[in-house]
């Protein structure tokens, strides 16, 4: 297991750092993001998805929506487990057949879908430290 | 026209039946069941759609009067959603036509908020729309029928979740919006200025940084002053927080009024109930002698008379879709 940590001062430098990780990993890659309300998860995901060419504007929360999809040189599944109640629940959302694709798949709340993560996720801690500066951990 | 009206691009399975201009049924499942078992949460995901999709059209239908091979057409939500969920209603939809021999037409989820307006009302063309609801923030610039284009929309979070997201700091039950509304209208919006961002920049909102914003004032407060001089001055943050929220929506709103010249005005989505935003939006337009309207509650919220009067709206101008229609889990722009 390899740990490195980062910290952001702002959400733009947030922002850049989601960049800056999904460059370094496949397009077929689960990221777990763990964090509280406000913590980053969502910046960082528009950072991501802009490096696979998605309109980062268009990136907005899928708290409500559960699964978002979009397409751009790779295609980018953010998932959102925060009113996911149960796996079962899950499943029947198709949060897990999204694995079967080939995807940057980013997933806020994962906790909450535990048994349904694959083995190999990479997972990213959140933390905030102060109004604007946030500690991300990426844990491999 | 006789149209039957299916939704299930989210949490709600819902049918209505829409003939010739009137609306004849409006049948929203999980609602009914929220009732029958008091308060329970709606379960989401396609199995709960499954579950309910052929009670909830029989219902619409029975309420209705029609039976299904008196009808011409079926109007359902192709997009967006999700996938699991909009393919239940559309599979179900797509079955249904081929059984009673009925022409098909897709709906936009989002377009449908815009005519919900049409259920009860006739605004004129050209309008500005304001959606806001738990998934969505957006001002919509309508010049003619289904000619739309977003001028402003959220990039983080919508106001809907805006309101429950800080509402859970504050240690009100989920969802929040309802209940930080009732205490909103007896505290003091000014009690606290929570940031309003991009407020003087563009059209987009952004909603996120406010959680943050509120999660230190509470910590700050907290070791200041104590939790007794929190819980006391509870409905005054809450006014506080609605303040920040509905007063960056009318801000922009405004500035698209007069971007636009519009002199129509729609209010649309889940979060159009919240009080301090309709009296906000009514100041404005009052103010501005412009011509306001809002649909009834049921008709905000999610629910398949607006799909059907969509639908409706679609048909007479010939726009039938067969039986290929996709589903479609983000907007296209």
């Amino acid at each position: 297991m390899s740990k490195k940590s980062f910290t952001t001062q702002s959400v733009q430098d947030t922002i850049e750092l989601g960049k800056r990780v999904i460059s370094e990993y496949d397009s077929s890659t689960v990221f777990c993001l763990y964090g509280d309300l406000g913590s980053g998860k969502t910046h960082f995901v528009k950072g991501a998805a802009a490096e696979c060419g998605v309109d980062e504007n268009e990136v907005h929360s899928p708290t409500f929506g559960i699964i978002h999809e979009y397409e751009g040189q790779k295609l980018v599944f953010h998932i959102d487990a925060y009113r996911i109640k149960s796996e079962r629940e899950a499943v029947e959302a198709g949060i897990e057949a999204c694995f079967a694709e080939d995807a940057i798949i980013l997933i806020e709340w994962p906790e909450k879908i535990a048994g349904l993560i694959p083995g190999d996720a990479v997972k990213i801690h959140f933390e905030k430290t102060g109004p604007e500066t946030r500690n991300i951990t990426i844990i491999i | 026209m006789k149209i039957l009206g299916i939704e299930s691009s989210c949490d709600e399975t819902a049918a209505a039946v829409y003939v010739n201009g009137e609306l004849l049924s409006n049948v929203v499942a999980s609602q009914s069941i929220h009732e029958k078992y008091g308060g329970v949460v709606p379960e989401l995901a396609s199995r709960a759609h499954q579950k309910s999709i052929s009670s909830t059209v029989r219902q619409a239908l029975e309420e209705s009067g029609y039976r299904p091979d008196e009808l011409d057409a079926v109007a359902v939500t192709n997009g967006p959603g999700l996938m699991g969920a909009l393919l239940v209603g559309l599979s179900f939809a797509k079955g249904f036509c081929l059984r009673h021999n009925l022409r098909l037409i897709g709906v936009n989820h989002m377009d449908a908020h815009i005519y919900a307006n049409f259920i009860e009302d006739k605004p004129e063309y050209p309008m500005l729309s304001l959606v806001v609801s738990g998934g969505h923030t957006q001002i919509v610039h309508v010049t003619e029928p289904f000619e739309h284009t977003i001028l402003g929309k959220t990039r983080d979070d919508a106001a809907g979740e805006a309101f429950d997201k800080t509402g859970k700091l504050l240690g009100l039950p989920y969802p929040a919006g309802p209940v930080m509304d009732r205490y909103a209208k007896e505290g003091n919006p000014k009690f606290h200025r929570f940031p309003q961002a991009l407020l003087n920049e563009g059209l987009d909102f952004s909603f996120s940084g406010l959680k943050t914003s509120v999660l230190y004032y509470l910590e700050k407060v907290r070791e200041e002053e104590g939790e007794v001089y929190l819980e006391k001055h509870l409905k005054d943050i809450c006014a506080s927080v609605s303040e920040a929220i509905t007063g960056v929506l009318v801000h922009k709103l405004n500035r698209a009024i007069d971007q636009t010249g519009c002199r129509t005005i729609l209010l649309a989505g889940g979060v159009s109930a919240n009080s301090m935003l309709r009296e906000k939006v009514m100041k404005l337009c009052d103010g501005k002698n412009l011509s306001l309207h809002i649909p009834k509650m049921a008709y905000c919220t999610d629910n398949a008379a607006m799909i059907a009067v969509t639908g409706f709206l679609k048909a007479k101008r010939g726009e039938f879709d067969d039986l290929s229609l996709k589903p479609y889990a983000t907007q296209q722009v």
